[in-house]
């Protein structure tokens, strides 16, 4: 029990990395990146290609493939963040959604249907264990995934906190009219929020990559992951969204135990709860706590 | 020399024309005092000059350099700054932090967090609290303090006053002396005639988009400015007719 | 001077059109007499794709909500017939009821999801979709992802039950664009216009707001069964994975944007479009998938407005009134509108 348990919270780590871009640019750029799922997907790839081609470790080729990533975001950003977020919320949730589309179907075009794992690239690491007695191994890997879901939100929360970039990111998520009015330049801390969120989803790629094999078409259920957990996680610090990872990696372990489909089901009726009391709470919405707009303060 | 030149200016809301054919010149280290009624024209004035309203026609030279479709964030770089009406503090971000990040345009000069904070001593206790539970005085004394410590070379105030108590409005205005010892260029939008007088050296009064007065502050009478606002004719004041 | 005036909901050429609609469904009542099988089942995946369309098109074009999980009702309106028909109820009965069924489904479903704004409802559906498709597999009868068929249908004559299904999707077709028609010109459709142009302003419509939204979250789940029945009706057969699959979705979102999102005529002219394309390209694979999600970046980022969203502005053509028009009869030239 102890060790499903910790399982369950350590799988939540893991959900915390993917779910840490989307419900980033959620909260700083009020976009909803239906391709988000499909991009990790495409971080995983580059990491594979990368690894197939020079031999190099996938840890190593991060160092590489998350710059590219940084690249991509900015790109997305003024491709197609921007100009549909001119139009309404609305037109971007299409935009990304035809994005996701076309991003899986060039994926299965270049790789195929076979599916696809990096842990043949990083030696034991995909089953080396502690073992802590009385039966209760844990994966290194597992647990290596969880500190870095720290360690990214950590930065996250730090950089929005601390840095002066960061404090640049909430005003003009505040305000942006204001923030211009006070020097800062609106696209240009847009592009680089996109590029923290992509780097973040780089990162989430290669966990994924690592702990597990994946296909073109993987990015679906990413995404319904990682915005289960953000949704979960319901509250509008940083945090929250590894609680919200460690509730859904808790409620998918334990479902598991109780039938196959269990471990997909779990998760979804954790979701709909967490909707549920929301909903009892009233319209609690952590994007307006985070980052609401006001026109005029009085 | 002038500090800033406006020519033939005309922004429009839509169809309607809020500011028409506004020839203006500010001069260096002057403050300077725009009136008039409600819909006038003057914070959209304001809002063009600052540069978050585009003007459909005219143009507008700060220190030499003709601003045009320049945005506003470039604006504030070359040392031009609004405080808008309303305020528009950033309510999840502390006193300490609204004020950071309107520093962060990194212009260096007489006005820093620290001097902001020893200039508006009230708001020192408040200085880690977030904007959105400050009184209406202290959140207007940020919202000043976030635009002068990007040191502007010209200030543009638009309604500092509205809603304060007469007590906290004095206090509110004891920046101005420093802003004159600093030569600092002052354009404010206030609605209390009084305190305009004592405090500006030119007054303008706009109407339906028009400047329709003009003049030194010492110059100008409280009637003449009063006929102006409303629109009335010297002679037609006490008329039946118009 | 004040400007005379008259308000309209009718034109020349919408009256022109309505009658030139019935035309086409009777014409269309006399296809299964031909005789021709490719030509029936066609036309029932055409309807399908109207249906499809034209509910989605009600979510998001005119409710203001955009979900990517329009697949649960199509999946659920198949899985449905099928657990009707297993429960004994004659098979062309379990078709329709299950979009019944559906649809009273949906009415608590929508008390959660409409609490959800935008990006968050359209995930949150699709999130929804995925719940229904592990619950529904967890029936014995469905046999997992391994799925089953509608046995009882193969009773019937292949020939007489083309004819029938085909009469079918064209009457459900038309029935649920009537009923659209109609409620888009109730005070319902009124507060949505509402909605749509300022969701703001219409909150201090409240209740009558969240009453529309919701009524047309259930008649859109209604219309997308209607449409997973008779996908289910001319397949026979029932894989889950293909019913609750997220390119139905895409499909949606796909006629919608290109026909023109939020104007009535432009989502059948959008299932029009698709059929075509598909009937052409689908060889392609891959590549028309590619297309597809192309075609929705493009159109949403540049030409929001659909195909016939040009048209309209093009000719000030409106063939079906859903708003009503305000004519200046003092000024002739200058006619407006309001839609």
């Amino acid at each position: 029990m102890m060790g499903l348990l910790l399982q369950g919270v350590l799988l939540g780590g893991y959900y915390a990395i993917l779910a840490a871009g989307l419900a980033f640019l959620y909260s700083v750029m009020g976009i909803i990146n239906l391709a988000h799922g499909a991009f990790a997907v495409v971080a995983a790839y580059m990491l594979l290609v990368l690894s197939n081609l020079t031999g190099i470790s996938p840890f190593l080729g991060l160092a590489l493939i998350l710059p590219i990533m940084a690249i991509i975001g900015v790109i997305v950003e003024r491709t197609v963040f921007e100009p549909s977020n001119r139009g309404g919320p609305l037109l971007a949730v299409l935009a990304t959604f035809g994005l996701s589309v076309v991003i899986d179907n060039l994926l299965f075009q270049q790789f195929g249907a076979n599916t696809k794992t990096l842990a043949n690239h990083i030696g034991d690491l995909s089953w080396a264990s502690w073992d802590f007695g009385g039966g209760l191994y844990v994966g290194k890997l597992s647990v290596y995934t969880f500190f870095a879901a720290v360690i990214v939100l950590g930065g996250l929360q730090l950089l929005l906190t601390y840095a002066p970039v960061g404090r640049a990111i909430r005003a003009t998520a505040q305000d942006s009219d204001t923030a211009g009015l006070i020097g800062l330049d609106a696209r240009r801390i847009r592009m680089i929020s996109a590029a923290i969120a992509f780097v973040t989803i780089g990162i989430a790629g290669a966990a994924l990559g690592m702990r597990a094999s994946f296909t073109p078409y993987a990015g679906g259920a990413l995404l319904l992951f990682a915005f289960q957990a953000t949704i979960i996680g319901g509250t509008h610090r940083v945090w929250g969204t590894l609680i919200g990872g460690v509730i859904l990696g808790l409620a998918q372990t334990l479902g598991a135990q109780i039938a196959p489909q269990g471990f997909l089901i779990g998760g979804n009726l954790v979701f709909f709860a967490a909707l549920f009391i929301r909903l009892m709470r009233g319209n609690l919405n952590w994007r307006k706590l985070i980052s609401y707009k006001q026109r005029a303060m009085s | 020399m002038n500090k800033l030149e406006i020519r033939d200016l005309e922004v429009c809301h839509g169809l309607l024309k809020a500011v028409r054919g506004i020839n203006l010149n500010v001069q260096a280290g002057e403050v300077l005092a725009i009136v008039g009624a409600n819909g006038a024209g003057k914070s959209t004035l304001m809002r063009a000059i600052a540069g978050s309203h585009r003007a459909s026609q005219g143009s507008i030279t700060f220190m030499g350099q003709t601003l045009g479709d320049l945005p506003a964030h470039k604006r504030v770089g070359l040392g031009l700054c609004l405080v808008p009406e309303g305020r528009r503090l950033f309510p999840k971000l502390t006193v300490q932090e609204n004020l950071t990040v309107g520093a962060q345009i990194g212009r260096i000069g007489y006005w820093t967090v620290e001097k902001i904070f020893e200039v508006f001593d009230n708001l020192v206790k408040r200085r880690h609290a977030n904007a959105d539970t400050l009184s209406g005085g202290e959140q207007q004394a940020t919202a000043i303090g976030r635009a002068l410590v990007a040191n502007p070379e010209l200030v543009l105030l638009d309604e500092v006053s509205l809603g304060l108590s007469p007590a906290i409005v004095d206090r509110v205005y004891s920046i101005l002396p420093q802003l004159r010892e600093t030569e600092t260029t002052v354009v404010l939008v206030e609605q209390d005639l009084g305190r305009v007088m004592k405090v500006s050296d030119r007054i303008i009064c706009m109407l339906e988009g028009r400047i329709v007065l003009e003049g030194a502050t010492k110059d100008l009478t409280r009637d003449q400015i009063i006929e102006a606002y409303f629109g009335l004719k010297p002679n037609a004041v006490e008329g039946a007719e118009t | 001077m004040t400007p005379t005036y008259r308000i309209d909901r009718w034109t020349t050429s919408s009256r022109i059109s309505v009658w030139a609609c019935a035309l086409i469904l009777l014409a269309l009542c006399l296809v299964p007499l031909s005789g021709d099988d490719n030509l029936m089942s066609r036309g029932v995946v055409l309807f399908v794709y109207i249906l499809l369309a034209a509910t989605w098109n009600a979510l998001a074009g005119f409710a203001g909500l955009m979900s990517v999980g329009q697949q649960a009702f199509f999946g659920l309106g198949a899985y449905f017939a099928i657990r009707l028909s297993d429960g004994g109820i004659p098979v062309f009965v379990a078709l329709g009821l299950s979009s019944v069924v559906v649809a009273a489904l949906s009415w608590p479903m929508s008390f959660v999801m409409l609490r959800l704004k935008d990006g968050e409802f359209a995930i949150g559906m699709w999130v929804l979709a995925s719940t229904c498709h592990l619950l529904v597999n967890l029936d014995p009868l469905i046999q997992g992802e391994t799925g089953t068929s509608l046995i009882a249908f193969n009773s019937y004559d292949p020939e007489l039950r083309r004819q029938i299904l085909f009469l079918f999707a064209l009457g459900s077709a038309a029935v649920v664009l009537g009923l659209l028609f109609w409620l888009l010109r109730s005070r319902y459709g009124a507060a949505l216009q509402a909605i749509r142009d300022d969701d703001e302003a219409a909150g201090s419509l409240g209740v009558e707001v969240l009453k529309s939204k919701r009524l047309i979250f259930v008649f859109s789940a209604f219309g997308a069964a209607i449409a997973g029945a008779l996908w289910l009706g001319a397949n026979i057969s029932f894989q889950p994975k293909s019913y609750f699959g997220v390119q139905w979705t895409a499909y949606m979102i796909f006629m919608v944007l290109v026909g023109g999102i939020g104007t009535f005529e432009g989502a059948v002219l959008g299932a029009i479009i698709f059929f075509v394309i598909e009937t052409f390209f689908a060889a392609f694979g891959v590549w028309y998938l590619i297309g597809l999600g192309g075609a929705a970046i493009v159109f949403s980022l540049g030409f929001p407005q659909g195909v016939w969203g040009a048209v309209v502005q093009k000719w000030d053509l409106h063939l079906l009134p859903i708003g009503r028009r305000l004519t200046l009869t003092r000024e002739p030239n200058s006619t407006q509108t309001d839609d």
